[in-house]
């Protein structure tokens, strides 16, 4: 009984030792849900305006802190390297400008956002029917060449466009027939139509390919005791691990991802890091804090985090161990 | 980059029906200020076999699309929280109170329960599974067993969760039940969401962009939500 005890103390102290990681407040006055890293981690975009600043746009801030300044002047959906805004329109046709010299062309997204290839020359998106049942609804898979026309490449139900793998195959979820209980994540290769199916459950939450495109991430809830969990699996094939842990996930890299543990039980929110090719845990510590809405993000180079506090509504950022 | 349109689904369900309730809204004075006085409608820790918070009160991104049709009456907001949750979790009174309603004329569908509480506030619980076995003027306490979660779908698969709310006894006043609950909320959001944060109106993007901000909703009210510039739009300008 004294060894158990004693064990127990270990155990205790070995997940309650880590320490908290240093950060900083780099907005301020309650700033801002949903900002976002620039594409060289220097610095962090945020939606923001009147009466806290004189005209709504997106404004940066530096990733170390300092001066705000407005970065674009109109609010739009912006590709990851900040090649492209789209802009929905009031209907189905949305217009997409290269920043760069401002050439634009127009696809009917129906208000969605698109999904860009890495190169960002090529994108996905969704058309989904807006009325019944949510595992149900019909949704159009098209796909497009930057100033060219679309073309549709799949017919789902209850699903959609979770990423590209490479410049030529999507990962995509959905049923192939409305009725089926389960979904199918699953691979396409939209020079030739072929597919590989990774996996079924009930529904793939929570999908989030590796920057390299090699992995993917996701949970599953509510399904059977052996299929819920958080999982990652190989996009090419093979074999799912389901990791002993669950909460909010985000990729550092191509080999690490990054989890705060959902632990509702008031204590500061804890980082943890898997490593993919040692199939292990470690801690990196904790924030001192919270993060409120779930809104927290690693910067393109896996160097730091930022994160919305709880403490006062502000942007946080800190350098990950 | 993707200003506040992370993660996949949409708002689920409501219990914005138009019938008729002519009886007054409570003053402030006569209704209990939130103390932390409840607790969370189910049992245990939360997690992919159990419940998770999926949707939050307030002006989100899912109420703004549907804010004419669905919540229309409420002021186009979602008028309370959505804990999804496999079909037939017990659902668990939030405080001591005493049954008002079962199956009563409050939407939520396809069956609920209404609790009245002290402080002149009521606790809906909507979507369940089956009619409740409780009868109106029983007496329960906090943690008591209410009903089954259900699927505001009605299939189990496709919607499953209890839509939760915090209103006036008179029914025409709802309030943001953060304040009200005693939880992690900030936890209970890092995982689960099926939503897209809050709607903005770029002439004021701060307004109603934190839970603890979000506006209490009167019973037929004028919509909040009918921005001049709306952003994210929503497909199809929303309904
Ligand atoms: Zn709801």
């Amino acid at each position: 009984m004294r060894r158990l005890l004693s064990l127990l103390a270990a155990a205790t102290i070995s997940v309650s030792a880590a320490a908290t990681l240093p950060s900083q407040q780099v907005l301020s006055g309650t700033c801002c849900p949903g900002a976002v890293w620039t594409p060289d981690s220097k610095a962090l975009l945020f939606l923001d305006g009147p009466p806290a600043r004189p005209a709504t746009g997106i404004y940066q801030v530096p990733a170390t802190g300092g001066s705000v300044t407005r970065r674009f002047s109109s609010v739009a959906f912006f590709s990851p390297k900040l090649a492209w805004a789209v802009r929905p329109g009031n209907g189905d046709a949305t217009t997409l400008e290269r920043l760069s010299d401002g050439r634009r062309f127009t696809l009917p997204t129906r208000g969605a956002d698109v999904t860009w290839t890495r190169a960002e020359t090529r994108l996905a998106y969704t058309r989904s029917d807006t009325t019944g049942n949510f595992d149900r609804r019909l949704s159009r898979v098209y796909v497009a060449d930057v100033f060219g026309a679309p073309r549709q490449v799949a017919t789902l139900y209850g699903g959609g466009v979770s990423g590209w793998i490479n410049d030529t195959t999507l990962l995509l979820s959905g049923k192939a027939q409305p009725g089926v209980r389960d979904r199918e994540l699953f691979t396409l290769d939209i020079r030739n139509g072929a597919r590989r199916t990774l996996g079924q459950a009930l529904s793939f939450r929570g999908v989030s390919l590796s920057p390299d495109g090699a992995w993917v991430v996701y949970y599953v809830a509510f399904d059977s005791k052996a299929r819920n969990g958080l999982w990652i699996r190989p996009t090419a094939g093979g074999a799912a691990r389901k990791l002993d842990a669950f909460g909010a996930y985000r990729w550092r890299d191509a080999g690490r991802l990054l989890l705060i543990p959902l632990q509702p039980d008031g204590s500061p929110h804890v980082l943890r890091e898997y490593r993919m090719r040692e199939n292990a845990w470690r801690t990196l510590g904790d924030l001192g804090d919270q993060v409120r809405q779930g809104d927290w993000s690693v910067s393109p180079d896996g160097q730091r985090m930022a994160y919305l506090s709880a403490r006062n509504g502000n942007v946080r950022v800190l350098n990950l161990p | 980059m993707r200003f506040r349109t992370l993660g996949a689904g949409a708002a689920l369900g409501a219990s914005a029906f138009a019938f008729a309730h002519y009886a007054p809204a409570l003053p402030d004075s006569a209704i209990a200020r939130p103390a932390q006085q409840f607790g969370l409608p189910f049992a245990g820790p939360p997690g992919p076999d159990t419940w998770m918070l999926g949707q939050g009160y307030g002006n989100t991104t899912g109420a703004y699309r549907q804010r004419r049709r669905t919540y229309g009456n409420l002021q186009g907001v979602h008028a309370g929280l959505d804990f999804s949750a496999p079909c037939g979790t017990p659902v668990r009174s939030i405080g001591d109170g005493t049954v008002a309603e079962v199956d009563g004329p409050h939407g939520s569908p396809p069956h609920n329960v209404v609790i009245n509480h002290a402080g002149n506030l009521s606790s809906l619980y909507g979507h369940l599974r089956v009619r409740s076995s409780l009868r109106v003027g029983q007496a329960v306490k906090r943690g008591d067993v209410i009903g089954q979660s259900g699927d505001s779908q009605e299939t189990c698969i496709s919607a499953p969760h209890l839509h939760l709310e915090l209103r006036d006894r008179s029914h025409q006043r709802f309030f943001n039940p953060l304040p009200y609950i005693r939880a992690d909320w900030d936890s209970l959001s890092l995982a689960g969401s099926f939503g897209r944060g809050y709607q903005y109106d770029l002439n004021a993007p701060r307004r109603w962009q934190t839970p603890e901000s979000q506006p209490e909703v009167r019973r037929g009210g004028a919509l909040l939500n009918e921005f001049a510039r709306p952003w994210p739009p929503a497909p199809g300008g929303g309904r």
